[in-house]
């Protein structure tokens, strides 16, 4: 059997003599811990130098690499050549290849972790095997070496201030010792915090490892994600203790041979190469192949009983709505000859937080999330009159307020995601991820519009395919793009409409490239071809002006109006009793909803866009999901799932007035039969 | 039966083979040189191995004669042990915390093995608080690396209990000279302060009052080299291997309290001072220590500590009869004038 020494350098009171089965070979591996101690790390190493296979040592500051030339603490230099005859080894290659590979790996598959995330390093030039993958992913980063190492009040911010701060300062970190005494005090209930060091204690996630941490007062970590090499049962207990939130632990599959470390593993790669031969990056790329190893998220201090918040923002949607302000509710009754002035007045003053939804709670994980909502003061006129910096301005007014109150995803409601670029550049400044909910808009537009269409029962289905014509209007809008890809895949016939015909040719082939049996017509009015529709959605941005004559629309038609304001005006529906105004987009949250505040609809019932905003918050998905005008049809395909398994559901089909019963669906179906037969 | 005995060429372990020789069949007796000096010679049985416990191979010799020994023994008293409040960090942790790691992995190849014993010491408790005996507190601070890396020690042989063997924790006080011959070979304990009275007995007559820092209540956990041998080979004999731990506090009884001792001291030495206690500090600890009493003498001196000795007093009732009135002589009777 081989015989594997372990010198722990940076741990205390940990010792064991143990034979450990790894991957089908036993090993008798003896650990000492030997605290800090450079000379009891010595002794041991000659005392069992050729009395064992291999030495492996943790804990001790590893080789920081520059482009030309490195740094090596002499006291490395001495335990790593401190043995005649058997190799000894410290982890440092297999923590060169894999962790750079792990942390990208995590990176790609979550890229919300890391978004607008401060990330803090004790000491990067401890962890260096994490600094570069980590300047690549953000650019927020807080090394805290210089306190770390030598108690000097201030931090360094990237790799370069890194590499000049450790070639600067080699030869006064070369004369110090290894040893815990050096070690300063990270507590944040001080009140002698230098400005740095607050700087440090603000990082969402802290970079580290037992042995730079094991020493400090622990209680900053509290709330925080830490993104660690290895994780030991002793050392999670005491991180779960002192309120850690979450650990990205790098190499999760030691776990069950809690007697492994980094040193040990290369200590067995070493003992498989045999004698002479050295550990090389390729052994590493194989056992990382072998033995599957992965990065793993871990909650400690999680629990279903948090609240996840989640934050939206509204306008009024008209004038008379501003007179529900708090200030503004008690002239409401004499409102009307205000009306103009009020909106005039009202768009000068700020955002506001406006009320709270709570009780969701999640089908799939039982999360419970509430959600904040803040409101702009300008009505749609107003928003689409003014620029677009002053909007954005607001607005990010509103997703600060929103960060201090802990929200975690800001969600853009009506026509705020309309201004400007639509929600990129909000997104780009705001503290917290924003999503404009479009994906879920699109699709209860659709869930929406199939629902009707089969109710009334005028269009037949062959081979899945509704027989019939649909037509999007605002087809080259964000919605409506989306919209007519998906119902390119299951109607016969797709008529998009928009103002500017290039984006609509462009569109057509984008359509045909989903599907290339659909016939796709193109238009830039909507009455050309209304009279031959089966389905019309609506999804412009009109304001109000009138884009599609109801007179000339086909009995039995659906017209889907996603569009807020209406592009159906309540007036012009009551006109063609046998024509179906839906007023889709609305759907119902899991959970018994408490919302004491009027956003323009009735119940439990929310916009699209908000309940996205809150699917996102329930998956814990906290990234940018739906931004721009060009919204994916694949983010659409997997919100559709998200609220199917979440519990996030149609509400009851609306129109102008509120739900359409069973009824009005019979009734409309019976004027527009009588009317086709008149034809 | 058989047994292993380690470090049976220290002081207490001297002792121990010579009142268990009768009992076991054969006694190996580890020994690095490989000879004993002739310190067993009378005792037949008595085999010199040689051996050393901070090897990995704790065992110089071939395979086969290895396996002879490991399949041999019955019983393992592991007592080798660095005993030196001076020694540094790195000779204690090499003798005591890989020393008696290299036993216990050495135990593990041991087929008949029904016992082992394994000799702490008293210090590995904090002097703050009760010491129960089957109890290690978690402890941080040590007064010197002797305790500290017998604390790693004792950690180390009760995380490797083992289903096969039963497992005996023995934590002698500090052990005093032979009760008969009054033999002791070091100063150590008790003897820094008979040594220092010695030293300065005329500067000391000048102080018919003095400033101490001491708990006059503080008692000095003690136990003549003899005795404490004698109960090592009682329980031996008794044990009847049933429970897999046991631990037992080795200290005599009725144990004098520090008054009782300076009173003895004054006694010894024709004195008359009159010692007020005061409470610990720097200066009069470093004044302790320019008399010359050793830093780990000092927690003795404020000691709260008191001996919990359930297990002792049930399987070794003969531990009532050790009392300090019977065998002070011991210490003064060397120095008295």
């Amino acid at each position: 059997m081989k015989t594997i020494l372990s010198l722990s350098f940076a741990q205390d009171q940990y010792n064991f003599d143990e034979e450990i089965e790894f991957f089908g070979e036993v090993y008798r591996v003896i650990q000492y811990s030997t605290n800090f101690d450079v000379e009891l790390t010595i002794k041991l190493i000659k005392k069992y130098d050729g009395q064992c296979d291999v030495i492996c040592i943790s804990g001790i500051p590893q080789k920081i690499k520059f482009k030309k030339g490195f740094f090596l603490h002499p006291d490395t230099y001495r335990l790593k050549t401190a043995a005649k005859y058997t190799p000894i080894v410290d982890g440092q290659i297999i923590k060169d290849v894999y962790i750079p590979y792990a942390l990208r790996l995590y990176y790609l598959k979550n890229p919300q972790f890391f978004n607008k995330k401060r990330i803090g390093f004790y000491s990067a030039g401890l962890q260096i095997p994490f600094v570069e993958p980590l300047s690549e992913i953000s650019s927020d980063l807080v090394m805290a070496d210089p306190f770390f190492l030598l108690k000097m009040p201030f931090n360094l911010h990237s790799a370069q201030s890194l590499e000049k701060f450790v070639k600067l300062l080699s030869p006064v970190l070369k004369a110090m010792k290894v040893q815990k005494q050096f070690v300063p005090d990270f507590d944040n209930s001080s009140i002698f915090k230098s400005r740095a060091l607050d700087e440090f204690l603000s990082c969402d996630i802290m970079v580290g490892n037992e042995g730079n941490i094991n020493f400090l007062s622990l209680s900053h970590l509290k709330g925080k994600t830490l993104i660690i090499d290895i994780l030991s049962e002793q050392f999670e207990e005491k991180l779960k203790a002192a309120g850690l939130k979450e650990a990205l632990v790098c190499l999760p599959q030691l776990s069950i041979y809690p007697k492994i470390s980094y040193s040990v593993l290369e200590g067995i790669v070493q003992i498989k190469k045999g004698d002479g031969e050295v550990v090389k990056q390729d052994d590493v790329i194989k056992l990382v192949e072998e033995i599957k190893l992965s990065p793993e998220i871990k909650g400690l201090n999680e629990s279903n009983d948090e609240v996840v918040k989640f934050g939206f923002v509204i306008h009024p949607l008209s004038s008379r709505y501003l007179f529900k302000h708090p200030y503004l509710k008690y002239i409401k009754d004499y409102s009307a000859p205000l009306e103009k002035i009020t909106e005039e007045v009202m768009s000068y003053s700020p955002g506001f937080f406006y009320g709270k939804i709570s009780g969701i709670v999640s089908l799939k994980n039982g999360r419970k999330v509430e959600g904040l909502i803040y409101t702009v003061t300008e009505t749609p006129k107003k928003l689409l009159e003014a620029k677009p910096d002053v909007i954005y301005r607001k607005i990010l007014k509103l997703c600060e307020k929103a960060d201090a109150s802990d929200v975690k995803i800001m969600g853009l409601g009506a026509y705020t995601k309309i201004v400007g670029d639509a929600g990129v550049t909000i997104d780009r400044l705001s503290p917290i991820p924003v999503t404009t909910g479009n994906s879920l808009s699109a699709a209860s537009t659709l869930w929406a519009a199939k629902l009707a269409v089969e109710k009334l029962d005028f269009v037949k289905k062959k081979n899945g395919q509704f027989d019939g014509t649909v037509m999007i209007v605002g087809a080259t809008g964000s919605i409506g793009a989306v919209s007519a890809k998906i119902l390119g895949m299951s109607w016969k016939r797709v008529i998009i409409v928009a103002p500017r015909a290039y984006k609509l040719m462009e569109l057509k082939e984008d359509i045909l490239k989903i599907n290339p049996k659909v016939s796709v017509e193109l238009s830039t009015d909507a009455d050309n071809f209304s009279h031959e529709c089966d389905l019309i959605i609506t999804t412009t941005s009109g304001a109000g002006k009138t884009i599609l004559d109801i007179m000339k629309v086909k009995p039995g038609c659906v017209i889907c109006d996603v569009s807020r304001p209406f592009d159906i005006k309540e007036e012009e529906a009551v006109k063609r009793p046998d024509v179906l105004v839906i007023a889709s987009g609305e759907v119902t949250l899991p959970g018994e909803i408490d919302m004491k505040m009027d956003i323009g609809l009735e119940g439990n019932i929310v916009y699209a866009c908000l309940a996205e905003t809150a699917l996102l918050a329930m998956e814990g998905k906290f990234e940018s999901f739906t931004l721009s005008r060009n919204i994916n049809y694949e983010k659409v395909i997997e919100i559709d799932r998200l609220a199917r398994e979440h519990g996030v559901k149609l509400s009851q089909i609306m129109g102008h007035n509120g739900f359409i019963t069973d009824a009005e669906f019979e009734l409309c179906k019976e004027h527009a039969k009588k009317k086709l037969k008149m034809r | 039966m058989n047994i292993l005995i380690t470090g049976a060429t220290g002081f207490l372990g001297g002792y121990l083979v010579r009142e268990i020789a009768g009992d076991f069949e054969r006694v190996y007796v580890l020994s690095r040189k490989g000879h004993d000096d002739g310190k067993f010679s009378g005792l037949s049985n008595v085999k010199i191995i040689k051996g050393d416990v901070t090897n990995l191979d704790v065992l110089n010799m071939s395979e086969d004669e290895k396996k002879k020994i490991l399949d041999d023994v019955d019983v393992v008293v592991h007592a080798a042990a660095l005993y030196d409040l001076g020694a540094s960090y790195t000779d204690c942790f090499l003798q005591n915390v890989v020393g008696t790691q290299n036993i216990l992995h050495l135990l593990g190849a041991m087929k008949k093995l029904k016992a082992f014993y394994y000799i702490s010491t008293i210090a590995v408790g904090d002097t703050r608080t009760f010491f129960l005996e089957e109890d290690l507190p978690a402890r941080k601070n040590f007064n010197d690396n002797y305790s500290e890396t017998k604390f790693l020690a004792e950690k180390i042989v009760r995380e490797n209990l083992s289903e096969r063997y039963v497992t005996r924790i023995l934590r002698p006080g500090i052990i005093i000279g032979d009760s008969v011959t009054e033999n002791m070979p070091k100063t150590d304990g008790p003897y820094y302060f008979l040594e220092a009275y010695k030293k300065h007995k005329k500067l000391l007559s000048f102080l018919p009052i003095a400033l101490l820092s001491f708990n006059p209540r503080a008692k000095l956990p003690i136990i003549p080299v003899d005795h404490c041998a004698r109960f090592i080979a009682l329980l031996l004999k008794r044990d009847e291997k049933k429970v897999a731990l046991k631990t037992y506090h080795l200290v005599s009884s009725e144990l004098p309290t520090l008054s009782e001792f300076l009173k003895d001291l004054n006694e010894t030495f024709g004195l008359k001072t009159i010692y007020i206690p005061v409470k610990e500090n720097k200066v009069h600890n470093s004044l302790l220590k320019t008399l010359g009493i050793p830093e780990g003498v000092l927690p003795f001196m404020f000691s709260r500590l008191s001996y919990d000795k359930t297990s002792t007093l049930e399987d070794l009732p003969e531990i009532k009869e050790s009392t300090y009135s019977s065998f002070k002589h011991i210490l003064f009777n060397k120095f008295k004038s």
